[in-house]
């Protein structure tokens, strides 16, 4: 307190302009900005929501209904480029000079210790706080960790199953014990398996792969499925190299009856131009043709010659991967699969799992594309599960309304060894197709899940932008609101940055001792009120965290009492460990020293001032929050913890009620003259 | 201070501390590499079950743990495992509620009274690692029972944390984990399920949905209802408890009925065996009241209540309780199946087979269609029972001229443009195609 501020308070209270957070050409960029940062952000979103791309390693979040992952990445985006935009359009506001901002100044060239310790502990909240919030984003990146499995028994697990077998034809001996109906021998040839689905398929035989005479005579099979299907009103083209691409479409082939033709670059066999020939060539006999071969095995050319014979529809992909997606989500009239994974609730599907790489497998499970729980084929390469089949898998996660045993259920079979497909790529399929409640996919994202995070990034870019603007655009504002805003921000999200806004848009200014915002009593109820619980929030949210990692206490000696419940964590003694270091840390490292700097007494007097309007601001804040919390977790069934993506979502909606609930003994304590809010 | 040094700080801060909550990640263990033909029989597969066994009752209950926790990233890890004694079906009975959410946890056995963690359970343990049950002190053994104080320090060794509730007997042992749950909860659990001390197996299926739901659990005696269950069931308050009573009039009577009625709502599930309980459990549900307050209400819904195709289920042989308690985890995730018996001679029995034919899925297209699974526990069900069970289970076959799948949408003449149903959905083409040999 030095001798110019008892010289400047002589001509006190002068108005000296007016504060302004956006000039109109900024907010004009800002808005700019927001729509490119949701445009460039939300295009990728979109795009991975169709399938077209894949976001790896955060495939999770797919398990939210559609188009909540683009409108989550728009928003991110949105925020993201607002933030930039603002900083970058926000001009510099000099101090006025002759004012008592040189008073100000002054006071605030010296970082004193108790500063430091603001300064730190705010920081300390802030990481806590990130870290939390980045943990599962960190924990779906890594994939997690694994355990040593070596005392497995074996392969099964609750969504997916692995089919015995560490040769073709091991598994395909055991399609004969799963589905002991007649045999129809094929031999160790993956084309020719592929050729010979649809007819054990009609002929209700399973197929036994690596067990009939190889090399065995491809054209008179085409020739019988051919003429087994005359009437079918589908022919599948395959091509005779690679049969990794044929083997999606022998699997729809096998279940919805159509004959698999194997083609040559080049040449049509003479079996199928006598077939599609023979048709009287009316509109009803014309044939779709389906081309599962991407354009390098067969070329658009070498096609020109069926388009005389019906409709010639390539569908492949020269992603493998995607080749069999392609497969598993088309369907033509009633012909093929249709398991569309957008807006998929209710049916239940099974998928056969195999290495492209090892086809062999994938043609000795071909009976499980027609018999038991069939359904079609998808690949994964033998690592980490493919990130298109993960992403589908996550989309396809089935959500329960009521009962989790109520269903859907999703199941998978895996065929090959662990060269073929890994322990690992097994296990993330099995996670990624566990029912889960509609609002908590625990392991996934959901709906409620992405609007959380959604609302942090706001809060979170919303407070780096406060941290930033505050000395550009308000020279007048001291360092403890500097601090207190952005943290404030960060836990209050949007309404955080309304409130802001409202404190310190188009406010005149009055010099003084302690610069001043002139504001109507709602808006200096805001300020108040973030003024005392801007940190204190933040704080109890960190040592939320702290309690989550470490366990929440569980008070046993309650047990057979009245009061059981006070040994609930969720109740008051988890309250108590919350909100008591919360009220002290906020007394004596902000609003003490505040109180001090504004009223010109020393610090011990500060802090008595400060700490009825703190205790009172934080115990209203806790309140709401903790009933919130309770309510939405106990009775909602929103459950939280660090390792789930719904973690966000209670505590910072609880954050908000709690920021509302405390308004109102702050409105009443700026009325009574307590504190000023208008800082 | 520059905000940018500020935010510098925080970001590294943060950085620093995500990298300390990495390093105390679990150490990565192999993945699984052995043989797929592994113990091929305890895990054999039909197109629509899949059994789960291991060669002795300890690895069974390991098996029923590794299908549901693949322990291969930190999301399928239980929160906690829950150890009971192999001698005391009825304290494992009671304590399958422990075993749902916030929990979440496998059920295993401590072996020679309560004394010793055998090699199978440790081994599961160790590959388990559990992640600690957030809600009460990252507790992640919990050891329950009459069990020897050695087994927690066994646990501690592991470093693991053990969490112990223990009483002398059943009876006791239902109360004092009814306690522990209401302060983990911070409510009694309204829905009760009565069995008996002397007719345990009835109970059986009440501990598998108590697995997937966690509600209360306590015992009557061939005296009538014990002190302990009398006090529990005072604590519903402010309401009374919704009690349901798993034995026949044979085992618990009409006077214990009317005692229980003193308490609160009784009601008795129907059927005069064990099979049968279980049968007619998997169609009950009893909806309603359970509690109401001034302007709101929260309904009661118990029992799986199943009479539509699309279900899951579990299907044991009536003669091990240690093969079958455990397989409430198989309950409370993955398939989340009911638990049906078969009879002492290894067969279905008519009730269950009629049942199945409720449960028996129409075919429709597959992007539409609903389906049936079973896990077969243990290896006492013999593959003929499997065999029908897979058949009672599967789609229906089409009828032979049903031709709604064959439809292309671009047909002007239908009779050109279907084909035989038999060649759309296989399973009935014998007698459709026969141009082919």
């Amino acid at each position: 307190m030095g001798s110019e501020d008892s010289h400047n308070k002589k001509d006190d209270s002068k108005t000296i302009g007016k504060s302004r957070i956006f000039t109109s050409r900024s907010l004009l960029v800002t808005l700019i900005g927001a729509f490119v940062g949701g445009l460039v952000f939300g295009l990728p979103g979109y795009l991975s929501e169709e399938g077209a791309i894949t976001i790896p390693r955060l495939e999770p979040l797919f398990a939210s209904p559609y188009s909540s992952v683009t409108i989550f990445f728009i928003i991110f985006g949105a925020s993201l480029g607002a933030m930039i935009a603002s900083l970058a359009s926000a001009n510099q506001v000099f101090l006025t000079a002759k004012t008592g901002s040189s008073g100000e100044k002054s006071r605030h060239k010296g970082q004193n210790i108790n500063k430091w310790l603001s300064w730190g502990i705010a920081v300390l909240a802030a990481a806590v706080i990130l870290s939390a919030v980045g943990y599962i984003w960190v924990l779906s990146a890594a994939y997690g960790n694994g355990a040593d499995q070596d005392t497995r028994i074996g392969y099964t697990l609750k969504n997916v199953q692995r089919v015995p077998g560490d040769t073709p034809a091991q598994l395909g001996s055991y399609m004969s014990r799963m589905f002991p109906s007649q045999l129809l021998e094929a031999p160790a040839d993956p084309l020719a398996a592929a050729v010979m689905a649809p007819i054990a398929s009609a002929r209700n035989q399973t197929l036994v792969y690596g067990m009939g005479e190889n090399p065995v005579d491809i054209d008179s099979l085409v020739e019988e499925s051919l003429s087994l299907y005359s009437d079918g009103p589908v022919i599948v083209i395959v091509s005779a190299d690679e049969p990794a691409y044929a083997l999606p479409a022998a699997y729809t082939a096998a279940f919805f009856g159509a004959p698999v033709v194997p083609v040559e670059e080049g040449s049509i066999p003479q079996s199928l131009q006598n077939t599609l020939g023979s048709g009287d060539g009316s509109a009803g006999n014309e044939k779709l043709i389906l081309v599962a071969a991407p354009e390098y095995l067969l070329s658009d050319t070498s096609l020109e010659e069926l388009e005389a014979y019906g409709e010639v529809n390539r569908v492949a992909d020269e992603n493998i991967y995607k080749h069999s997606l392609l497969w598993a989500r088309s369907r033509w009239g009633n012909f093929g699969w249709g398991m569309d994974e957008t807006y998929h609730f209710d049916a239940y599907y099974n998928f056969v799992l195999a290495n492209p790489q090892t086809p062999e497998f994938a043609a000795a499970g071909i009976p499980m594309a027609y018999q038991g729980n069939y359904g079609p084929l998808l690949y994964t390469a033998p690592g980490d599960l493919n990130d298109y089949v993960d992403q589908y898998f996550w989309r396809l996660s089935p959500d329960f309304f009521n009962f989790p045993s109520d269903g859907p259920f999703m199941n998978v079979r895996v065929v090959g060894g662990p060269q073929s497909v890994s322990y690992n790529a097994q296990a993330r399929a099995d996670l990624g197709l566990e029912v889960h409640s509609f609002k908590d996919q625990v392991a996934g994202a959901s709906g409620l899940a992405l609007l959380g995070w959604s609302w942090f990034f706001i809060g979170l870019f919303g407070a780096i932008w406060a941290l930033f603007i505050m000395p550009r655009r308000l020279p007048y504002s001291s360092f403890y609101p500097r601090l207190y805003w952005p943290m404030a921000i960060l836990v209050l999200g949007p309404v955080g940055i309304l409130a802001f806004l409202m404190s310190y848009h188009e406010r005149p200014i009055i010099s003084g001792p302690m610069i001043k915002f002139t504001r109507p009593p709602w808006a200096r109820a805001l300020s108040a009120t973030i003024m005392s619980i801007g940190i204190g929030m933040p704080l109890m949210i960190a040592s939320m965290y702290f309690f989550q990692f470490v366990g929440l206490p569980l008070l046993r000696s309650f047990e057979f009492t009245s009061v059981f419940w006070l040994g609930s964590p969720m109740t008051t003694i988890m309250w108590l460990i919350m909100v008591i270091p919360a009220i002290i840390l906020s007394t004596l490292f902000y609003m003490g020293p505040m109180m001090a700097d504004m009223k010109e007494m020393n610090y011990f007097a500060g802090v008595r001032k400060a700490f009825p309007v703190v205790a009172v601001s934080m115990i209203a804040a806790s309140i709401g929050m903790f009933t919130t919390a309770w309510y939405v977790m106990m009775w909602r069934g929103w459950m939280s913890g660090e390792d789930i993506w719904l973690w966000v979502t209670p505590l910072w909606v609880a954050a908000s009620v709690g920021f509302f609930v405390a308004l109102v003994p702050n409105y009443f304590m700026v009325k009574a003259g307590w504190k000023e809010g208008d800082m | 201070m520059k905000p940018v040094y500020t935010l510098l700080t925080v970001a590294i801060l943060s950085l620093l501390l995500t990298l300390v909550y990495v390093s105390l990640w679990e150490p990565q263990g192999e993945p699984l590499n052995v043989s797929t033909l592994q113990n091929e029989d305890l895990l054999e597969l039909t197109g629509s079950t899949a059994r789960l066994s291991g060669d002795n009752y300890l690895l069974t209950a390991t098996a029923y743990s590794q299908a549901i926790y693949a322990s291969a990233q930190d999301k399928d890890r239980p929160g906690a495992v829950v150890l009971v004694r192999d001698d005391d079906p009825a304290v494992a009975l009671a304590t399958t509620r422990l075993q749902h959410m916030p929990v979440n946890a496998p059920m295993l056995f401590v072996t020679e009274n309560g004394t010793t963690i055998p090699e199978e359970t440790r081994d599961e343990l160790e590959r388990l690692r559990p992640e600690g049950v957030m809600m009460d002190n990252n507790v992640q053994v919990y050891i329950v029972g009459d069990i020897d104080q050695s087994v927690a320090e066994e646990v501690k060794q592991l470093k693991m944390k053990p969490r112990v509730i223990s009483a002398s007997n059943p009876i006791e042992l239902s109360e004092v984990l009814d306690e522990y749950i209401a302060v983990l909860e911070s409510n009694h659990r309204q829905i009760v399920f009565i069995a008996s001390t002397d007719a345990l197996e009835y109970a059986y299926p009440a501990a598998n949905w108590n697995a997937h739901q966690g509600d209360g659990f306590a015992f009557v005696t061939p005296e009538g209802v014990p002190e302990e269950t009398r006090r529990m069931l005072e604590k519903r308050w402010p309401y009374y408890p919704y009690i349901y009573v798993f034995a026949p009039s044979s085992v618990v009577d009409e006077d214990v009925m009317a005692e229980l009625s003193q308490y609160g709502h009784v009601q008795r599930i129907p059927g005069d065996t064990p099979q049968e309980m279980a049968v007619r459990w998997a169609g009950y549900k009893d909806s309603g009241h359970r509690t109401s307050w001034l302007v709101g209400y929260r309904p009661r819904s118990v029992g799986w209540g199943y009479a539509e195709p699309g279900h899951n289920m579990l299907l044991a042989s009536p003669d091990d309780w240690r093969v079958i308690v455990p397989s409430g985890v198989l309950s409370h995730m993955g398939k989340h199946g009911f638990l049906l018996l078969t009879g002492p001679d290894g067969e279905l029995q008519d009730t269950l087979r009629s049942y199945l034919q409720v449960l028996k899925p129409d075919p429709t297209h597959p992007s539409q269609q609903v389906f049936n699974f079973a896990w077969i526990i243990g290896n006492d069900v013999s593959d003929e029972t499997v065999r029908e069970l897979d058949d009672l289970l599967k789609v229906s076959s089409l009828s032979t001229n049903n031709s709604n799948l064959s439809n292309l949408n671009n047909s002007s003449s239908p009779e050109n443009n279907t084909l035989p149903a038999s060649e759309t959905i296989p399973g009935n083409a014998d007698n459709t195609i026969n141009s082919t040999t």
